[in-house]
């Protein structure tokens, strides 16, 4: 049976009242989704029904993933659900598409992941001009891996890492370089910090990251969350269809049932390669829902490149986040 | 027995078995194209077909390019008489080189008998990319190109697609007027058809004519007929053809709602080939694709008036090819 890892919050005696206190405050996970060929309608129509999935709470941070191709198709989209959401919440990147517990979308669409509730906190971080754009790991290696590390560096400096029971990592920098941003992560954080994210769309024009409502390319954000809830993870790679379906299946299952407390979210960095080798796109979402059901919260984006447990077949059973491609990385956040 | 003499009967009992091997052929092997770039960790399907009249169990092995890692080390498979069996094996650790030329080592070992076959395996892949279709490659340098000679003259292919085109580029060095023709489909779907092209040379540099031959739905029997061109037009193709240095550029593009069962998705598997007419010659991307040298289906190929096909068809048109994310 492959491991999964279960990460508990360490807290002091300092924190122990403060965190009793937390305990007992609400964390709100919610996702919204839509597909179409206007961009900033599709952005508005999914920020309208987040917003009403919040009711009278406010999300303090919004994931937002995309699949629109081109950057004046990706900026209005943005631009639709900042006309619904303050700006300042955004963040994510391009995608391949994704998935809510609702329904999977393909092209020209956005999912959203709203983060909210007094029991959780949020803090952002950007690593702007990484310096890796255009190099490449066959003729580029060392000024590859001496820009992605600084830039993972930068990013885990601007955070309050020994309260943080979560990273999500997005990165302009696709697998295999994914490693190398997070080698810098890593060099600050430790190997024990959770962490799970993507790598943005690598097709030409597509690489865009975003972070408190505008885009970048070059660059990588982190968002660390904070809050007393334990995180479970787990990393299955695929690349047939049978394969991606039956890993969907079984990783998400396993790490549901590797859950310490009730689960409140998951969330899925998936591969846009394991998508590609899908005959009919609802068949993961599908395999997922067996487990998961269609009422958690289910937050699922693909990308070109995932951050989170290896499933390689040397590392089996190591709990240490990588960046990797062909994976889906499922993380558990219960209470 | 001396070391020598050892030696000596064991390099002629090598011999004999490959002898016996080669000439009966009870075994043989291809391992496939791999279809997204080496560095990002594809998965390879090995072909071992049984050609005997007994089902046989084999063991399939791998030798990677120096560097690389594969898993796993081994696999064993059943395979009927008759029969050929696919296996996968994951590539874990590569470097792509701009040669695009991987040379693997593929072994298979049933029983007493054993075929080993050295390959220079290609990336068979379309990246996204969006080129301007005006018969000029220079924006083409983030495709994966696959090169190969015919009687001494080199010919580059390429493809790459975004969402709305499917684009194929050809550099054909020294050819004089001529044509392009090539076969599209998806990996697998009910209909085991696809999509046949022709675009010709035109005398001046600019526009070219493009042909649609078959569709899915099309008779095979309709590819054995030399059909004249005329009538077979199709203007939601957009091609242009220049000449650069001693070489004839080919630059199309198909929108992809002609060919919606493609639906081009980085990591999709879809089916791919091409012939470059040149002055009665044919130049066969298929030699350079490992296939097995009786893949070569008559009706593979639609005839057409103005083309030349000698009597030994060319290789199948359904190679194995696959979409990619843009290459950096």
């Amino acid at each position: 049976m492959k491991k999964t890892c279960v990460a508990v919050i360490v807290s002091s005696l300092a924190l122990c009242f403060s965190l009793a206190r937390a305990a007992d405050e609400p964390v709100v996970f919610k996702t919204a989704a839509a597909s179409g060929e206007n961009a900033a309608e599709t952005g508005k129509k999914a920020a309208t029904e987040l917003k009403a999935a919040f009711g009278s709470a406010a999300p303090k941070a919004v994931l937002v993933m995309d699949s629109f191709e081109d950057v004046a198709s990706k900026k209005a989209m943005l631009d639709g659900v900042a006309s619904v959401l303050p700006k300042e919440i955004l963040f994510g990147g391009a995608s391949y598409g994704g998935f809510t517990q609702r329904g999977s979308v393909n092209d020209d669409g956005v999912v959203l992941l709203g983060i909210g509730g007094d029991g959780v906190g949020v803090e952002a971080a950007l690593a702007e001009n990484m310096g890796a754009a255009g190099l490449t790991m066959e003729k580029d290696l060392e000024k590859l891996t001496a820009a992605l590390n600084r830039a993972g560096e930068k990013l885990a400096k601007q955070l309050p890492l020994d309260r943080g029971a979560l990273m999500l990592l997005i990165s302009d920098a696709h697998s295999p370089k994914n490693q190398l941003l997070l080698d810098g992560v890593q060099k600050v954080a430790g190997k024990k910090l959770p962490i799970t994210g993507g790598s943005v769309n690598k097709n030409a024009g597509q690489n865009w990251v975003y972070f408190r409502g505008a885009a970048h390319t070059d660059s990588a954000i982190a968002l660390l969350l904070t809050g007393p809830f334990k995180v479970t993870q787990t990393g299955r790679q695929a690349k047939t269809n049978e394969a991606v379906i039956e890993t969907a299946r079984e990783g998400s299952a396993s790490v549901l049932k590797s859950a310490p407390a009730k689960p409140f979210a998951v969330i899925a960095f998936n591969c846009g390669g394991r998508k590609g080798k899908l005959k009919r796109l609802e068949d993961e979402l599908e395999a997922i829902q067996t487990s998961v059901g269609k009422d958690l919260p289910l937050f699922g984006t693909y990308c070109a490149g995932e951050y989170g447990p290896a499933d390689l077949s040397e590392s089996k059973g190591d709990c240490t986040p990588c960046g990797r491609g062909w994976h889906v990385m499922f993380t558990v956040l219960a209470r | 027995m001396s070391k020598t003499s050892l030696l000596c009967c064991l390099v002629a009992s090598i011999f004999c078995a490959s002898q016996r091997t080669t000439a009966a052929e009870p075994l043989r092997v291809r391992m496939e194209n791999f279809i997204v770039t080496p560095s990002t960790g594809p998965l390879v399907h090995v072909h071992v077909q049984n050609r005997g009249e007994r089902a046989v169990s084999a063991v399939v092995r791998v030798r990677w390019p120096e560097g690389w890692k594969g898993a796993p080390a081994e696999q064993t498979v059943s395979i009927g008489p008759k029969a050929t069996a696919k296996v996968a094996f994951t590539v874990e650790k590569a470097v792509d080189v701009a040669a695009n030329r991987y040379a693997v080592v593929v072994e298979a070992r049933a029983g007493d008998v054993a075929v080993t076959r050295t390959q220079q395996v290609v990336c068979a892949t379309a990246p996204y990319l969006k080129p301007q279709v005006d018969g000029k490659l220079d924006d083409w340098k983030d495709a994966v190109p696959i090169t190969f000679t015919t009687a001494g003259k080199a010919t580059t292919a390429m493809t790459c697609w975004s969402r709305k085109l499917f684009c194929v580029a050809v550099r054909a060095e020294q050819m004089k007027g001529g044509a392009v023709q090539f076969a599209v489909a998806p990996e697998s779907g009910e209909k085991p058809g696809r999509y046949e092209f022709v675009v010709l040379a035109p005398e001046q540099d600019g526009p070219a004519k493009c042909f649609l031959l078959m569709r899915p739905d099309d008779d095979l029997k309709l590819t054995e007929q030399s059909r004249a061109l005329e009538g077979l037009e199709c203007g939601d193709v957009q091609a242009a053809v220049t000449k650069e240095g001693g070489a004839t550029c080919f630059e199309i593009a198909v929108q992809v709602k002609l060919v919606p069962e493609l639906q081009p998705t980085p990591g999709r598997p879809f089916r791919f080939s091409l012939l470059v007419h040149d002055g009665g010659g044919l130049r066969d991307l298929g030699t350079v694709m490992n296939l097995w040298d009786d893949q070569r289906q008559p009706q593979s190929w639609s005839r057409w008036k103005g083309a030349a096909f000698g009597p030994t068809p060319p290789f199948d048109s359904n190679v194995e090819f696959g979409f990619s994310s843009s290459i950096h």
